[in-house]
């Protein structure tokens, strides 16, 4: 009978990396839904207090804070890391989703630069809304001088998560599940950290 | 407001770190764009002894591009310089001194002779191509300006010569904006921060200032002084000697018209933060920065953008009721030394900054104005509310009211008419949006004194300190003739213009008794009539200077004159006045 049951949930569940997937993917949701929260949140105190009527714009406008341009670069960096990372733990080979992955590609994946390129194809175009998008997004918030310097190991955790992946690619079509947790794990933290700054800012406002 | 910090002596600069602090990640190799503060305010730190600003590692030099950088005054001058020579031999004063240490008189002599001097004038623009004076010239074109708006369109000076140089150190500099591409980066007013101890900083705020405002009549300047705390300073200064210098500066300061000199003082007294904080420097230099924050913050409400800028404070700072001026109320003066051409003088006020923070569920705007403001019963202990300066702030004349937080306006004004009896539109309300973790507020309270006669005796008021310094000024005058003219190598003309300046009919120790007389009747201003150490420029020094022999043979002649002189004063009101004061205690 339990057979049976397990058998039946993988028919359903989907395997266990790509929940995890969805869990990266969930926190970026909430991620969003708390910055859009926190606008309106603010808003509406700011609404109650104000002396004259106000739109959104000059609300944003009134929000807006400079971060510092390594903050800035950093964020970008981190973000647009992150995409990478994401993309070479799940597409870099088959292993997930067999249908899509580098490997479809032999010419790129055999060339020297082919994960460079690969790479670079990922960050392209999400790289270009990242830079447009990250800096104003954490504009919104206070963000401290502690909380600033701890987004530095971002890109550490990033790239321990890009060495992780390149490994499980370089051993493929051998598996080392030890080495794909850690890939995932330092992905997960880095997303924690990049929420961070929103989440803390909403969970202040909410309190 | 965005302000130029200028940290200036030894407190200066420690206080500026405060200011300082970057807001961006500390990256230790090749950080881009540019360093961020708080508020976006730029800065930077005048010295004048060069073995401090070498001594330390947080600031660079400015010349050499460095940021956060210090600029030591005198960095344009030469050792061999001929300028330098002339001052020494003519008057005694050492242009290149590592430091002037607790003596405002020193810098202000050193300021007023190139005013006073047509020969050092034109020595002085020979070796420095047009800088009529190399010191305050130097600070105001190499260090401040390139960090203000009104840098823009501006070289540091000729492109010649010396200055030519200089405009080639100065384009170093790490920020593109000292070259004048980025004017939204850019300050839209100066803030001098330094110790009124009577050393560097005592001395700088205002020869910079009157040079320049020689060039910008209206652009935004103000001044917060600290008034160090009573008793021996770890330099073994004394109390007199550092409230002589504090007393002089802040005479200087605020006896400059409007257009003349600083836009408004606010002051602080370390001694409400020797007592907060236990002597603890850093903690107290924090503690200032922190009280100050709700004004650098740019996060206005919507559609308030620009209440806070400079230029509008400084309307605010000197903002006259058009009612009081017409009826001339009893506390403002109205004598003869208060009136120019029949108009009614503007001389800067006096600020107290009044600061608290709380967290933001922990009370209400009234809690908040109570803890900046302090009760209406309590106005002594000091260092028990935010009030960093004594006084009763029911005596201001205006409040503007800066706040972090989400609170309206009319919560905020009936809270600061309560407190203070203001009229409701004497308090000028900034809001910012804050963060949502604490909420703060920041008082300033314009002229919180006046008014009424015997406030000096009530401890607590601004009447009582200003008594208590001015007291000690005087009295430190009087006892030590000799420490003040004495001092080095003075030549025999500082001698006797000091000595006229301080000592003489109507100089600083009769003018100072007349602000004693002032604060006990409750007038104001305390501070009125503009003194100079070395006159308006009528005299050249070859005039003044006596022949010592000559002086020796006309001894019975002088002995005469003397006499007759002593007679004329021991007939005069004022001398008569202070013998009975003298009998009756």
């Amino acid at each position: 009978m339990s057979l049976l049951l397990m058998s039946l949930l993988q028919m359903i569940l989907p395997r266990y990396e790509v929940s995890l997937l969805i869990l990266i993917i969930i926190a970026m949701l909430i991620g969003g839904i708390c910055h859009h929260a926190y606008l309106q949140r603010v808003q509406s105190i700011v609404k109650k207090t104000a002396d004259s009527a106000f739109d959104r714009r000059a609300l944003l406008k009134a929000l807006h804070i400079s971060q510092g341009s390594n903050f800035n670069a950093l964020m970008i960096l981190s973000w647009s890391l992150f995409l990478t990372a994401m993309t070479f733990l799940y597409f870099l080979t088959p292993d997930i989703f067999p249908d899509r992955n580098y490997f479809l590609f032999p010419q790129m994946a055999s060339e020297s630069y082919g994960l460079a390129v690969f790479g670079a194809a990922v960050v392209l175009i999400p790289g270009l809304l990242i830079s447009l998008i990250v800096p104003r997004v954490y504009s919104y918030y206070l963000i401290s001088r502690w909380l600033k310097n701890l987004n530095l190991l971002t890109p550490i955790f990033l790239i321990a998560s890009l060495f992780c992946s390149i490994n499980l690619a370089t051993i493929y079509p051998k598996a080392n599940g030890f080495i794909w947790s850690l890939g995932y794990g330092t992905l997960l933290v880095s997303l924690i950290l990049l929420l961070l700054p929103i989440i803390i800012g909403f969970a202040e406002e909410m309190r | 407001m965005k302000p130029c910090v200028v940290g200036i002596g030894g407190a200066g600069g420690n206080i500026l770190k405060q200011f300082l602090q970057s807001q961006d990640v500390i990256i230790a190799v090749n950080p881009l764009g540019e360093p961020l503060a708080y508020g976006e305010v730029k800065g930077l730190w005048l010295e004048s002894a060069s073995q401090d600003a070498q001594g330390q590692d947080y600031y660079g030099n400015l010349i050499q591009g460095r940021y956060p950088g210090y600029l030591i005054c005198h960095g344009m001058i030469n050792d061999s310089s001929n300028t330098r020579s002339y001052v020494a031999n003519t008057y005694g004063f050492d242009l290149k001194a590592p430091g002037f240490d607790r003596r405002a008189e020193y810098l202000k002599g050193v300021f007023e002779v190139f005013e006073f001097d047509p020969e050092l004038k034109v020595k002085c623009s020979a070796e420095f191509k047009g800088y009529e004076n190399p010191l305050s010239g130097y600070m105001w074109k190499e260090g401040i300006r390139p960090f203000t708006i009104i840098a823009i369109g501006k070289s540091t000076g000729n492109a010649s010569g010396k200055e030519g140089k200089l405009q080639e150190r100065g384009s170093r500099n790490i920020f593109s904006t000292r070259n004048g591409h980025n004017s939204r980066k850019l300050c839209d007013s100066i803030l001098f921060v330094a110790s009124l101890g009577g050393g560097t900083g005592t001395g700088f705020i205002n020869p910079i200032t009157s040079y320049v405002r020689s060039e910008e009549p209206i652009f935004p300047i103000f001044a917060l002084g600290i008034l160090t705390e009573k008793g021996v300073d770890k330099r073994h200064a004394q109390e007199g000697q550092r409230d002589l210098g504090a007393v002089i500066a802040m005479y200087d300061l605020l006896t400059k018209e409007s257009g003349a000199g600083i836009d408004g003082l606010i002051l602080v007294d370390n001694q409400i933060l020797v007592e907060k904080f236990d002597r603890n420097y850093s903690a107290m230099d924090s503690c200032i920065y922190s009280a100050l924050k709700p004004i650098l913050d740019l996060r206005n409400y919507p559609g308030d953008q620009l209440q806070d800028d400079s230029p509008a404070i400084r309307r605010v700072f000197w903002e006259v009721d058009a009612a009081d001026a017409g009826k001339g109320k009893a506390q403002e003066n109205t004598d003869k030394g208060d009136m120019v051409q029949g108009e009614k003088k503007l001389l800067p006020p006096v600020l107290v900054p009044c600061y608290h923070i709380q967290p933001d569920y922990s009370g209400n705007v009234t809690t908040l104005v109570a803890g900046a403001l302090g009760n209406a019963e309590s106005l002594f202990p000091l260092g028990n509310d935010g009030r960093l300066f004594p006084c009763d702030p029911t005596k201001a004349d205006r409040a503007l009211v800066f706040t972090r937080g989400f609170f309206s306006s009319a919560e905020i004004r009936d809270a600061v008419e309560k407190r203070t009896g203001l009229e409701k539109d004497k308090i000028k309300i900034y809001r910012k949006l804050g963060d949502s973790k604490n909420e703060d507020m920041l008082v300033l309270l314009r002229n919180p004194y006046g008014g009424t006669p015997g406030e000096h005796k009530r401890q607590g008021t601004l009447e009582w300190r200003f008594h208590d310094i001015i007291t000690e000024s005087v009295n430190y005058i009087d006892q030590n003739e000799n420490n003040i003219l004495g001092f080095q190598g003075y030549k025999q003309i500082t001698k006797e213009k000091l000595r006229n300046y301080i000592y003489g009919e109507n100089g600083l120790r009769d003018e100072l008794y007349n602000c004693i007389d002032r604060l006990e009747n409750g007038e104001r201003p305390i501070f009125k009539r503009p003194l100079r150490i070395f006159g308006n420029g009528a005299k050249a020094p070859a005039v003044v200077i006596g022949d010592p022999e000559m002086l020796v043979e006309d001894k019975a002649r002088l002995r005469e004159m003397v006499k007759a002189e002593l007679q004329e004063i021991l007939r005069s009101e004022d001398c008569r006045r202070r013998i009975r004061d003298i009998l009756n205690s």
